[in-house]
């Protein structure tokens, strides 16, 4: 039986000079003879090469159709003439097996030099943890700062997106939107609370079936098309290049695929090759070396995974011969290697054996962190793993950290302007991605919903549209400004329009830069257009955005007064009805809307269906509380200075606690390092303080924060931890109510009765901050200051009241006591229960009660 | 009535335009001018080939349709999808003075170009090279097939 290796062999031992050009799909094969010249047909051409070679007209036209040849039979000047320009079209498996069996090709291959790190991933078979491993080396390198974007190329079956637990809802996060012209937009699937590396991922398609024809057609394409792959890998690079990612990681379809090597000779980087030991990898014994020599610096590795238990030195020593043969491969890549200088060519070779780069075979142990977590915390891996994860970064060059040094971070108890560290809370988990399904963050004041609004702006997960009045950046537009002022009062008929106005200029905009904003707001005002004409502004400009935006809204307790506050809530709510379901604004343009819970429940019409399924309720329960307080322990340098060993114990499990994931205990061991152990003038035990005198809720039945579905249960208040533990640490700093004179410290502990004056300082501080937005939230008068004033009387009131009470009875007394009337009282206090402050009293249906937060700072009593 | 001489004359005009420069060299509009003149004078092969300019049997002639023209003669079917790849990658001006892409079913299209020069981010001389060196080698299979060009 003949082949096309056979044919050429036979045309060199024949004397017969011939030229290869591969264009895809064929290779063109010019044979040249001057004897050639004298036949015009190319019959008679053909029958003196089968002559020369010893074939017969059959048997070469046969051979030539099944190895993809193109004969031409040519003299040097016909040659010259017919392809004397031309190239390499197109790369493929045949084309370098052909270059590896024939060597030198007529031309170099064509490698470009990719202007960014790249690392890709391949194995001869599937199923063996080539994805899996890929996702979780994305995942410690972003723990370690790296920015990483990790591209699912394999198109017949992709499942990177399955492994980061996301579905790719735009076309603009995948390879067929590139492919599509579409401007790259990969979703961040991961982002590291310690060193906000991240992992951003482009998938194969968009998960909705709606795009099958397309995928699948695409697949098609490709496969006849290579340069189309190229020109994805081009774009691709350029991108990652320009959004200053460290590196990409690609995953490749499996064995032979006519994709494979297009991404490989666009975008040349080592091949971390997967290849379990049973033989069967054996088949593409003569195609692994076309990885290995696609980048020659550093041709890249093997690795082997393995099912069972059974100890790695014993499963190394039983597949020796195996491991020998695949390491035998990577030595003749290294060998095969051009030599870099004069000097290097006259060295003597280096004589490389297999087991000199025995450390580029890796064993992959199988771990049980996998089984319910498809990419898991590295923390909770083995310690083998971890090993294997780390010979992996050092093989591939990929060891340092781009940890970005820590910049001093400013503590602030609003969370507008906090930059301490964020903890890794369910709700961030929920919407850190681009395509989360969350567009509603509800929550109690001082639950961190400005900060996380923050934090979602600083990872790249929306941009702030309307944002705190305190806050000090310089994006979004404050919710407490002249301008916002202006276009209330504008809009003050007909409130949707200030929606739309607002959603108007930020896509106006390449950003939502708040000069900018500010500014064209301001301009659209002088003669603002009617609502149709609004709208239609929004869906023109989302229609013309290169990327979708995810704007972010926060701010909205404070930027209208009591009379307002209910219709321009239901036109925004409308408004935001209309984006999400509008097909023309939901493709380009999105939301996170942060508010307070008890305003999304003032009677918007319909509301519990517009956020079925879309919104979560910020709760801090007291693991993540605990470890949020072991993070502002770590961040202040009065807790490193007296308590020394206890914050290096921290600084040592700060991955852990960043992440919420420092169980109770092993917080509560901390925490005792530093606090007491009772409080003797509550004769209560610290941790059961630190449990219950932080939250609205007087329930001595069941811990804040507990799963529930109305979201409405007491939480934890961050805002208050922090003021708590800034107290301790310097009580008679920033304006406290007394003055603290006793020792910090009562022995090697903070003294019980510092604890006693923080939470009586931060009670009042929040109190302080929830006064604020009562002011907008109660109108008790007309004009703004008098209102204030007539809160202030009512909240005074209160001390020296007794809890539980009746309600009619409490706003009876406090008519008296601040001489304001009593139906204004009682409507007062129902708003007041409205934000927690006040709940109903189990068991005795007419009672409500005070939580233990708000009992110290009103200054009322318990009634036994 | 039935159309039987080959339309020669025209086909060596526009080939001899079509074998223009590829590399770069000569005037900048060159490689428009080839792959312009390269696709007259593949039509115009296939036409005479099937003999197909009046339609035969009562069947619709292809119009401008080359891709579907070189389906008729079973050229390899990569070639044919490479072809309509670089064919509806360039940018051309519509009919109502937008932004569009050469229509592959109808290639003379291609005489509303749009090219960098004229409009930055569009097509380039590189992108008009592509599209003639797969048609050098569905040329190269056509003579193959003993369809003289």
């Amino acid at each position: 039986m003949k082949t096309g290796s056979i044919f050429l062999d036979d045309l060199k031992e024949n004397g017969l000079s011939f030229r290869y050009l591969f264009r895809y799909p064929y290779v063109y094969v010019a044979v040249t003879d001057p004897a050639f010249g004298e036949y015009d047909d190319r019959e008679d051409r053909e029958a003196y090469l089968t002559e020369r070679i010893g074939w017969n007209a059959a048997e070469l036209r046969r051979t030539m159709h099944q190895a993809n040849f193109q004969l031409q039979m040519l003299t040097a000047e016909e040659l010259e003439q017919e392809y004397g320009h031309d190239r390499h079209r197109g790369h493929s498996w045949l084309r370098s097996i052909l270059a590896q069996a024939h060597p030198p090709a007529p031309q170099p291959v064509e490698t470009q030099e990719s202007p960014i790190r790249v690392v890709h991933f391949h194995g001869y078979k599937g199923g063996q943890a080539r994805s899996s491993c890929l996702a979780f080396l994305g995942r410690v390198l972003a723990d370690s700062g790296w920015n990483v974007l990790v591209v699912d190329a394999d198109i017949e079956a992709p499942s990177l997106d399955i492994l980061f637990n996301t579905k790719p809802l735009h076309r603009d996060s995948t390879l067929l939107g590139v492919s599509q012209g579409a401007e790259p937009a990969p979703e961040r699937v991961y982002t590291s609370p310690l060193t906000q590396g991240n992992v951003d991922l482009l998938a194969y398609r968009p998960a909705s079936e709606e795009y099958d024809i397309e995928a699948v057609a695409l697949a098609m394409r490709a496969a006849m098309d290579p340069l189309i792959i190229e020109q994805n890998a081009g774009r691709i690079a350029d991108f990652a290049r320009n959004a200053e990612y460290h590196l990409i990681l690609i995953d490749h379809r499996a064995g032979l695929s006519p994709y494979n090597l297009p991404w490989l000779h666009r975008l040349p980087g080592p091949v971390v090759i997967f290849a379990r030991l049973d033989e069967q990898w054996s088949a593409a014994k003569s195609y692994l070396p076309v990885l290995l020599h696609a980048y020659p610096s550093m041709p890249g590795l093997f690795v082997s995974f393995k099912t069972d238990s059974e100890r790695i030195e014993q499963y190394l020593a039983r597949n020796q011969a195996q491991i020998e043969q695949l390491l035998q491969l990577l030595v003749d890549a290294k060998l095969d290697m051009q030599p870099a200088t004069e000097e290097e060519e006259e060295e003597e070779g280096i004589d490389l054996t297999p087991m000199d780069l025995r450390d580029h075979f890796l064993v992959w142990p199988y771990d049980a962190a996998f089984r319910s977590v498809r990419v898991p915390d590295p923390e909770r891996t083995s310690g083998d793993l971890r090993a294997v994860i780390s010979e992996l970064r050092r093989l591939l060059g990929l060891e340092q950290s781009q940890r970005r040094p820590d910049a001093p971070r400013h503590l602030h108890p609003s969370g507008a302007q906090d930059e301490g560290a964020f903890i890794q809370t369910s709700a961030l988990r929920q919407i850190q991605s681009t395509s989360s399904s969350i567009r509603y963050i509800f929550g109690r004041k001082g639950t961190g919903k400005t900060r996380l609004l923050r934090e979602m702006a600083a990872r790249g997960l929306g941009e702030p549209l309307l944002v705190d009045p305190n806050d000090t950046g310089e994006t979004g537009l404050r919710s407490r400004s002249t301008a916002m002022e202006k276009a209330t009062e504008t809009f003050r008929e007909n409130p949707q329009g200030l929606w739309w106005l607002l959603f108007g200029c930020a896509l106006e905009q390449r950003d939502t830069a708040t000069t900018t904003l500010e500014k064209s707001l301001e301009r659209a005002l002088e003669a603002p257009p009617s609502i149709s004409q609004l709208v239609d502004q929004v869906r023109t400009r989302a229609q013309q955005q290169p990327r979708r935006r995810i704007f972010l809204l926060d701010g909205l307790e404070l930027a209208f007064n009591a009379r307002q506050i209910f219709p321009f809530m239901e036109g925004l709510f409308h408004v935001l009805l209309t984006i999400q379901t509008d097909p023309r604004l939901s493709e380009r343009m999105d939301f996170r809307l942060f508010l307070r819970a008890d305003l999304a429940e003032i009677g918007i019409q319909n509301i519990e269906q517009q956020i079925h399924g879309q919104v979560i309720y910020l709760r801090w329960d007291i693991q993540t509380i605990f470890n949020f307080v072991l993070s502002r322990i770590q961040s202040r340098d009065w807790y490193r200075t007296h308590f020394h060993a206890t914050v290096e114990k921290i600084d040592q499990r700060e991955h852990e606690i960043l992440n919420g994931l420092l169980d109770i205990p092993a917080c509560e061991e901390l925490l005792l390092e530093i606090f007491p152990p009772r409080i003797p003038r509550h004769n209560l035990q610290t941790t059961t303080f630190l449990r219950t005198y932080f939250t609205d809720s007087a329930s001595t039945s069941g811990p804040p924060g507990s799963d529930d579905t109305d979201g409405e249960r007491a939480t934890f208040y961050p805002r208050v931890y922090d003021r708590f533990v800034e107290v301790i640490a310097r009580p008679n700093e920033g304006s406290p109510s007394k003055h603290y004179s006793e020792e910090q410290r009562k022995g090697d502990r903070i003294n019980p009765s510092l604890l006693v004056f923080a939470h009586e300082a931060a009670a009042q501080d929040y109190l302080g901050q929830v006064r604020q937005e009562l002011y907008y939230l109660i109108q008790l008068d007309q004009e703004f200051d008098q209102n204030r004033r007539r809160i202030d009387r009512l909240l005074d009131a209160f001390a020296g009241e007794s809890s539980p009470f009746k309600p009619d009875r409490l706003a009876s007394n406090l008519a008296g006591k601040s001489g304001l009337g009593e139906p204004d009282v009682r409507a007062a206090m129902n708003k007041m229960k409205a934000i927690g402050m006040f709940e109903d009293r189990p068991k005795h249906a007419e009672d409500w009660r005070v939580g233990r937060l708000f009992k110290s700072s009103l200054r009322m009593k318990y009634a036994r | 009535m039935l159309l039987t001489m080959p339309h020669a004359f025209n086909r060596r005009a526009f080939g001899s335009v079509a074998r223009g420069p590829l590399d770069g060299e000569g005037e900048d509009s060159a490689p428009l001018l080839a792959l312009y003149c390269a696709l007259v004078r593949l039509e115009l092969a296939l036409k005479d080939h099937k003999h197909s300019f009046y339609g035969l049997g009562g069947k619709k002639g292809k119009g401008h349709d080359v891709c579907g023209m070189l389906r008729d003669v079973e050229v390899t079917d990569a070639l044919i999808v490479q072809l309509d790849n670089r064919l509806v990658s360039l940018c051309c001006t519509m009919r109502d003075g937008t932004s569009g892409t050469v229509d592959p079913k109808n290639y003379p299209h291609l005489r509303y170009l749009r090219h960098e020069t004229d409009f930055p981010g569009t097509s380039t001389n590189e992108d008009l090279r592509g599209a003639l060196d797969v048609l050098r080698d569905i040329e190269r299979e056509l003579e193959h097939k003993r369809i003289s060009l």
